[in-house]
């Protein structure tokens, strides 16, 4: 009895660092879940800030005391601070989905990547003159100056990373789609005895690679107005070349979908 | 000296012959099995176990971890139909789907990005 349950012991011990060396397999993954959390989380703590901020603000309005107006300078101090810690926790998120896409140019994903880490430090920045401001006079400097000059520099790291994990996400299954596709090509139709067969899986093919042609232009033409963004005077809107990216590769996602429609009705045919 | 020398005469000595003498009882009670000390270290043992193995499964369910039905979306006759390519492009009709360019994943905060102390009227 007693071997049986020492040996009971070793046997769950000799489990123990097996079922501790799966979780290090998607680190990554969960860092990245971790800081979409978090961002959720800030996002949260500014709503409740925000809710505070208007009882404040209306009550000063209303009152109009002493009292009054240091409430609302603290409040509205929590509040710019809130909206700063989620501004840098939607950043840090964007940071580590970008720095895993694949498919994108590793100069413009660098250039991104450190734009993000200058508004970061911005923002940093903005929290601590926030923290030693006591005033309202001096907050109302601090504010305004976030707007023109950290705020700037945020949209066009936003919405320079939003526009490549895009590029990057639809060269990534125009990759796939290549790949898969030639090895079909290797697998199926190369060795398929059938000459009629073979005939016709071999002009499925070639529709396909017109679909990733199709694919590949697009897809030149959305890197061609990211690089608008590099050009771009301080007046344009980062939003605005975003959505020109976009707009550049919706022909590439309807491409891609209809040459991975094909190759899966070749597959069926193949067998 | 010949009285020593004879061995004949051992016969003699009745007490050679007879059985070994029966050892006395003894007064003092024999010492007790420690039985309930080893009970002890057998449920010792059950909850180690218990504990180790409550453990395992609780790391093995943290929630970082996909759940299973959700890795498992295929049923099994499906699965003995599909061929791996057929599955794989499955797999990658999906992906191209994921990449739809307009659906943004985490587009900029909705936040006031204006901050006013006085209120608007």
């Amino acid at each position: 009895m007693f071997k049986t349950l020492t040996a009971l012991v070793l046997f769950t011990l000799s489990f123990i660092p097996v079922v501790l060396a799966q979780e290090p397999a998607s680190s990554s993954a969960t860092s990245t879940t971790k800081l979409n959390n978090d961002y959720f989380y800030q996002l949260e703590q500014y709503r409740q800030t925000h809710d505070q901020f208007i009882l404040d603000r209306g009550e000063h309005t209303k009152f109009g005391t002493l009292a009054t107006g240091e409430k609302l300078v603290a409040s509205a101090r929590a509040f710019a601070s809130a909206r700063a810690r989620v501004l840098s926790a939607y950043l840090f998120a964007l940071r580590a989905t970008l720095d895993q896409t694949q498919g994108v140019d590793i100069g413009d994903k660098q250039s991104v990547l450190t734009m993000i880490d200058q508004s970061a430090a911005g923002l940093a920045a903005h929290q601590r003159a926030l923290a030693a401001i006591a005033e309202r006079a001096p907050l109302e400097v601090e504010l305004s100056r976030f707007e023109t000059f950290d705020l700037p520099p945020f949209f066009a790291a936003s919405y320079q990373s939003l526009s490549l994990l895009a590029i990057g996400r639809i060269q990534g299954s125009a990759d796939q789609l290549l790949v898969e596709s030639r090895n079909f090509e290797s697998q199926v139709v190369t060795l398929e005895e059938n000459e009629a067969k073979k005939a016709s899986l071999s002009r499925g093919l070639k529709e396909i690679a017109l679909k990733l042609q199709d694919a590949t232009t697009s897809i030149a033409a959305a890197r061609a107005d990211f690089a608008e963004y590099n050009s771009a005077k301080q007046s344009d809107d980062p939003e605005d070349i975003h959505g020109n990216v976009i707009k550049a590769l919706d022909p590439a996602y309807t491409a891609l979908q209809q040459g991975v429609a094909y190759l899966i009705e070749l597959e069926k045919t193949s067998q | 000296m010949n009285q020593d020398s004879d061995q004949t005469t051992f016969t003699a000595h009745q007490e050679v012959l007879q059985a070994p003498p029966a050892p006395a009882p003894s007064s003092s009670p024999l010492p007790v099995q420690p039985s309930h000390k080893k009970r002890n270290l057998l449920i010792g043992l059950c909850l180690v176990t218990a504990l180790l193995l409550g453990l395992t499964f609780f790391i093995n369910q943290s929630p970082q971890r996909e759940p299973l039905n959700s890795v498992l979306k295929f049923d099994t006759k499906t699965t003995s139909r599909q061929t791996e390519l057929g599955q794989r492009f499955q797999t990658l009709k999906t992906q191209i789907t994921d990449s739809d360019p307009t659906k943004q994943g985490l587009a900029p905060p909705p936040v006031d990005y204006q901050i006013t102390l006085i209120e608007d009227r």
